[in-house]
């Protein structure tokens, strides 16, 4: 052979050498979960409704991860083929779950679990998927032991974070995990696992990320409000009120550090009973610096409200009327108008509590606090065992509501109008009415959780207060086939199957 | 000479161009240099596929480092590493090219002496390389120059990198317009660079407006294109990156175009020689 060829084949052997192991297949694999992740940010909303569209395109991630999870390869030519299928395992998880296929949605986290060599972040963040599922379930141990895995998989330092960041989800767990703590363990406990989330976030305060160090301060806050710190809370809003106005992003407002603020002294006045000197000036200070109110006017009717409930009625009407005079844009003020009718109703002064009831119900019509005066009108009524007034009062809402529900397309005003019809005809005592609405009700809201909710409910009220079980057989069998991936839907089935066992038997 | 005769001369030209384009052996210089050009692009573009991989990759490596091999970085690395690539082959094959092309172009125009074969102007070779690597040199060296510059300089006013990138058109346009017809004097009177220089010089004074409209016309959208094409982070835009190599495409297509005609036009007028009417 000559020595051209020779040279040539030695080029390309040198040229092999440069070449990463499963290159090729690499690339195909990167290409094909990008257009998955393009194609999922256009899929149509809400999930629900588009179901086929979203099950379609979790079965492409989970196809990808069948066809590149496996390469062949070993070591580190493996890895980016073991983080390609992790991602489009949990992409896969994630679209299911959010098209009601629970279990399916399960099912993936656990076979990603599984994977021997997932890398440690994906790891992480499929720890805190799985965990929040067993803490959403009620299942708080298994949920404290992979948040706890989760969470040791992380260094809590500036340096040794990726890039410089930490996503919300991962900045949040020493947080979450601290708060679970106090739902379950011990006190030693407790303390225990927030000193280490303090831990945890003093060592990234100075990330290189402006968002991960304010992330970290937020959290700060948190945990101090958990354990009902209110001055050391106070004092670090006002370190990170310094911090926003340092940083010229909007997304960094420091009005949001002053409703904060306000809305921490409320807690510390309400839980604690504790106002030290000094706060209720600054109380007022910070309201001056709202003259739009837009943390001025909820923090002025969260006082209103506590001194109510603290037995100063006056007190509480005085600062309504102070906020419905200087905050004439507020979208707090039905709410305002609402608590004075009811200040005025408890303190027996019905008169004043009709006129301000009525001032409700004709300035607010459409809003969820107008659309309530009705029904508590007739309440009022119930209570004070006035039969005649309470059945008038009723129907009049009932009305009221039919009107509303008929007159507007479906949206937010039909949907408070649609709940309190509900509660109406309860009151009414007729809950074949209340039956016929509850499904009304859930075919507007078709394809969401809130259908499964008012199914069960239907369900329930068919069964036991009805005993009408050939509808709810019917009710559940809905559900089922509308949710069939969800735990409540598989309930549904058994619910169904156990109905139709009982109709047998009963049957002459 | 007046004004409005240069801006007829260059109607003229450009009409000539039209004409002699119709002889498919004016194209082919350049028809071979855009072919290597989309060969080089669909080496790069392809080059995870398994029957490139071993060749393609390396070069990939070398020219955009390890991020580049990844899906869709790779795309979005592609004007600047096409870009370099495109560097050598402009130099070599492109300075080869132009030098045929004026040869043929000028047998159109009834230059006799023109020999329009590839062999006979590779005894030029060396002074056609110089002269492109002139005319190639000034846009990497205003970029050097103004990268240096203070950041707070190019902060200062927004209007700055506009200028700065306006200058940056502007100096590769003179130069172009500087050597105009030094490629022509080197093929068709076997001058030394610097005679070529001169006599570019000497032309262009004699028909400056003809001169600068027919380079700006003709070079002007090239280095535009070019400018826009490398100066875009194509991954802020919304679109699926294969589109980058769509628009390599095109900038090929349309320095084809651009390249014949200013060669042609910039020939005819070398040959038809202004300054000896008068």
């Amino acid at each position: 052979m000559k020595t051209s060829s020779w040279c040539a084949l030695l080029a390309l052997g040198l040229l092999q050498g440069c070449v990463e192991e499963g290159m090729s297949q690499r690339y195909r694999a990167e290409r094909d979960l990008w257009l998955a992740d393009r194609a999922r940010q256009e899929l149509p909303s809400p999930a629900g409704r588009n179901r086929p569209a979203w099950t379609a395109l979790a079965l492409s991630y989970e196809q990808i991860a069948r066809t590149y999870g496996d390469p062949g390869l070993r070591g580190e030519a493996a890895a980016p083929f073991e983080s390609i299928a992790g991602r489009a395992l949990l992409s896969a998880s994630e679209l299911r779950a959010a098209s009601f296929d629970s279990i399916r949605s399960i099912d993936l986290l656990e076979e990603l679990a599984e994977r021997p060599s997932l890398p440690s972040s994906l790891a992480a963040l499929v720890a805190i998927r799985r965990a929040s599922l067993f803490e959403r379930e009620g299942h708080p141990a298994e949920a404290i032991e992979l948040f706890e895995f989760a969470i040791s998989g992380i260094e809590w330092t500036a340096e040794s974070l990726p890039l410089g960041r930490l996503s919300s989800s991962l900045l949040e767990l020493p947080l979450r995990l601290s708060r679970l703590h106090a739902r379950v363990s011990g006190l030693d406990e407790v303390a225990a696992a927030r000193e280490r989330a303090r831990r945890c976030y003093a060592g990234i305060l100075e990330a290189p990320d402006v968002q991960t160090r304010i992330g970290a301060h937020r959290c700060l806050v948190e945990l101090a409000l958990d354990e009902r710190s209110w001055d050391t809370a106070i004092a670090l809003l006002d370190t990170l009120a310094v911090e926003f106005e340092k940083i010229d992003d909007p997304r960094f407002d420091p009005n949001e550090t002053r409703r904060r603020t306000l809305e921490v002294m409320h807690l510390a006045w309400v839980e604690d009973g504790i106002e030290p000197t000094g706060w209720q000036d600054r109380f007022y200070t910070l309201l001056e610096t709202d003259p739009l109110g837009r943390y001025a006017a909820p923090a002025l009717l969260n006082r209103a409200e506590a001194l109510a409930r603290m037995g100063e009625p006056r007190a509480a009407i005085d600062l309504i009327t102070q906020l419905l005079s200087t905050y004439r844009r507020s979208p707090v003020r039905p709410q305002a108008r609402l608590l004075e009718a009811r200040i005025e109703e408890r303190t027996g002064r019905w008169r004043d509590a009709l006129v301000a009831y009525r001032t409700v119900h004709n300035e607010f019509p459409l809003e969820p606090e107008g659309l309530l005066v009705a029904v508590e009108m007739a309440r009022h009524h119930l209570a004070r065992e006035d039969w005649a007034a309470a059945s008038l009062a009723l129907q009049e809402a009932e009305e009221q509501y039919r009107e509303v529900i008929a007159r507007f397309p479906e949206g937010p005003h039909t949907r408070v109008a649609r709940a309190r019809l509900v509660e109406t005809l309860e009151l009414l005592g007729r809950p074949r009415d209340m039956l016929e609405e509850l499904l009304v009700w859930s075919d507007t809201v078709a394809h969401t959780a809130e259908e499964i909710t008012l199914l069960v409910r239907a369900g329930r009220l068919a069964r036991v207060e009805l005993g009408d079980r050939a509808r709810a057989i019917e009710i559940y069998q809905r559900l089922a086939e509308r949710f069939p991936g969800t735990r409540t839907g598989a309930w549904s089935s058994r619910e169904v199957d156990r109905l139709r066992r009982s109709s047998e038997w009963s049957t002459p | 000479m007046k004004l409005f005769q240069q801006l007829g001369a260059v109607v003229w030209a450009l009409r000539g161009v039209a004409v002699a384009s119709r002889d498919l052996a004016v194209w082919s210089p350049f028809l071979l240099l855009a072919l290597l050009r989309v060969l080089s692009l669909m080496l790069l573009l392809f080059f995870h596929t398994p029957a490139l991989i071993a060749v393609a990759a390396p070069v990939v490596v070398f020219l955009g480092g390890t991020g580049a091999t990844h899906y869709p970085q790779h795309l979005y690395l592609l004007p600047s590493m096409f870009s370099t690539l495109d560097l050598g082959l402009s130099l070599v094959v492109g300075a080869l090219a132009t030098g045929v092309t004026t040869a043929r172009f000028a047998r159109v125009f009834g230059d006799r002496r023109a020999r329009p074969r590839w062999a006979t102007t590779l005894p030029v070779a060396a002074s056609l390389f110089l002269i492109t690597a002139i005319g190639m040199s000034v846009d990497p060296a205003w970029v050097r120059m103004t990268a240096a510059l203070p950041q707070r300089v190019v902060e200062a006013n927004p209007l700055v990198p506009l200028v700065l990138t306006a200058g940056r058109v502007g100096a590769a346009l003179v130069v172009q317009i500087l050597l105009a017809y030094a490629i022509a004097a080197v093929v068709l009177q076997r001058v030394s660079v610097l005679r070529a220089m001169r006599t570019s010089v000497g032309l262009l004074l004699e028909v400056p407006l003809c001169t600068v409209l027919l380079v700006g016309l003709s070079t002007l959208p090239v280095l535009v294109f070019a400018l826009v094409v490398t100066s875009t982070d194509f991954s802020r835009l919304d679109i699926e990156p294969e589109f980058v190599a769509t628009v390599l495409a095109i900038q090929i297509l349309v320095e084809l175009f651009a390249d014949l005609i200013r060669v042609g036009a910039l020939t005819r007028v070398f040959v038809w020689n202004p300054g000896r009417d008068r």
